[in-house]
């Protein structure tokens, strides 16, 4: 009965806690905004309101538990992303959070985006950076779907989308 | 030429295969040498005038020549080779294989395996003491550490500590062995001679410890924080945290600066801190996805 329960607690297992590989991928993009920092810093920064920026989101969940923040995104294709807040610095307006759990093929996901003023006066740079890991944890040979490749692709794809269009709302905005 | 004056520090560059040399003397690269695929540890020693380094993608280990700044061999390790430390004579190198849950023992003059044994589970950061008798082992899978006895190479005793261990390290004396412990945001200190263990609370997600030559501060890189914790070992509790770059991850302590060296993975840098007063007091640019996990730093020679 023991082992039973043992072998249950492992497969539940929030995806944040497990073990993972010694290779930790790393995904940074960055994109240069025509808005004032202060605009493009409100919409990064509002946690619970990511389908207002980025295009596969259609709607955010927001939950507190104690002093933690967390995050329901119901993407476009049906699935779900389920991520926590791990800290918003209004001062640097730099923005962290990891994936607790969901869609995307990768394991420890941990993210930081930043907003700076500039290169030119009215601009704003936003740097969205990603680290994370394959989900098959063991050596090779690793599962379809499982690999560095589709991690990074699957990244890679998120913040593509999602600068190229938060740089649109944002210019958008008056 | 390399000046025999100056220390050097032997930074891991994962994301762009190379390893960045720093002359401690100028805080400036003076060389970037490319090694196997996703190098992360790093053992480096003057005695010998040679740097090993670990690939973890690339399954094997470069030898770096310091004087020459050139890799000089790659030797296939099945598996994955991650942390690594050398014997006090440097003479052995031992390699802990992260998916096997075996450590190596090699001959640093040629790099034939000597022994082997398991450890389990995902061994990661490794220490010997100073007198050569044990190889002390971080556990990250089993939380705990593993003490081996060098000359029979078996485990002689376990001892529990944190949430997935990774970073380790020795006090200079051997009394004290610091263990970072990931997942709960804390060092475990163990004295190796009487039975007494604390714990101190540092930063978020931290990986790596380095300790002062008199044993009085540790300092731990705060993957998730950007920081770097001290921790006052007498106070036994966190004094000061220092704002370094992006995910810090390996440090060491340069004994002959009083300087403290950390890379930082995400910012792709070296920050260099004053010991002295805590405070930072440069940044180098190095490779891409900087690890440096292990004995980066390698003295002087006097």
């Amino acid at each position: 009965m023991k082992r039973f329960i043992a072998f249950l607690a492992i497969a539940l297992l929030p995806l944040a806690a497990s073990a993972h590989g010694p290779s930790p991928q790393k995904v940074e993009k960055s994109v240069t905004i025509k808005a004032e920092p202060a605009k493009v810093w409100a919409l990064v920064k509002d946690f619970g309101n990511m389908q207002k920026w980025h295009p596969a989101v259609t709607n955010t969940k927001l939950e507190k538990k104690g002093n933690d923040t967390f995050r329901t995104l119901t993407l476009k294709d049906g699935g779900t992303i389920y991520e926590k807040l791990r800290s918003i610095d209004d001062q640097s307006m730099q923005l962290k959070y990891e994936i607790v759990e969901g869609a995307l093929p990768v394991a420890d996901y941990y993210s930081v985006m930043t907003v700076k003023p500039g290169p030119a006066a009215g601009e704003t740079t936003v740097t969205w950076m990603g680290r994370f890991y394959r989900v098959y944890k063991l050596n090779p040979p690793i599962p379809a779907g499982q690999d560095d490749e589709s991690a990074l692709n699957a990244v890679n794809g998120v913040y593509d989308a999602g600068l190229a269009n938060l740089k649109k709302v944002a210019e958008g905005q008056k | 030429m390399p000046s025999w004056a100056d220390s050097y520090a032997y930074i891991t560059n994962q994301g762009s295969n190379d390893v960045s040399v720093i002359d401690l003397g100028k805080n400036s690269v003076i060389a970037r040498v490319p090694v196997g695929k996703s190098p992360v540890g790093v053992a480096a020693s003057s005695r010998l005038g040679r740097v090993f380094i670990s690939n973890v993608d690339g399954q094997s280990i470069t030898v770096i020549d310091m004087r020459t700044n050139k890799a000089i061999s790659e030797t296939p390790i099945a598996s994955s080779p991650v942390g690594m430390v050398l014997s006090p004579d440097n003479a052995r190198l031992y390699v802990a294989d992260w998916f096997e849950d075996r450590i190596l023992e090699l001959d640093t003059s040629n790099m034939s395996l000597i022994r082997q044994i398991k450890v389990e589970k995902a061994p990661a950061g490794m220490a010997v003491s100073p007198d050569g008798n044990y190889l002390y082992v971080a556990n990250r899978d089993s939380n705990d550490v593993a003490v081996i006895d060098i000359t029979t190479l078996r485990i002689t005793s376990r001892i529990p500590v944190g949430n997935h261990p990774f970073g380790l390290t020795v006090s200079q004396d051997g009394t004290w062995l610091y263990v970072v412990n990931v997942q709960d945001n804390n060092l475990t200190a163990i004295n190796m001679q009487k039975e007494e263990t604390f714990t101190v609370a540092v930063g978020e997600h931290p990986y790596c410890a380095t300790v002062s030559p008199d044993g009085k501060f540790v300092y731990v890189t705060n993957t998730q924080g950007d920081s770097v914790s001290v921790i006052d070992t007498l106070q036994k509790k966190t004094i000061d945290t220092i704002m370094v770059g992006g995910f810090p991850e390996g440090i060491n302590y340069d004994n002959s600066t009083h300087k403290i060296y950390v890379a930082n993975w995400f910012d792709n840098s070296v920050s260099v801190i004053n010991a002295r007063n805590n405070q930072l007091v440069t940044t180098i640019s190095t490779g891409t996805r900087s690890r440096a996990f292990g004995q980066f730093i390698a003295e002087a020679a006097h």
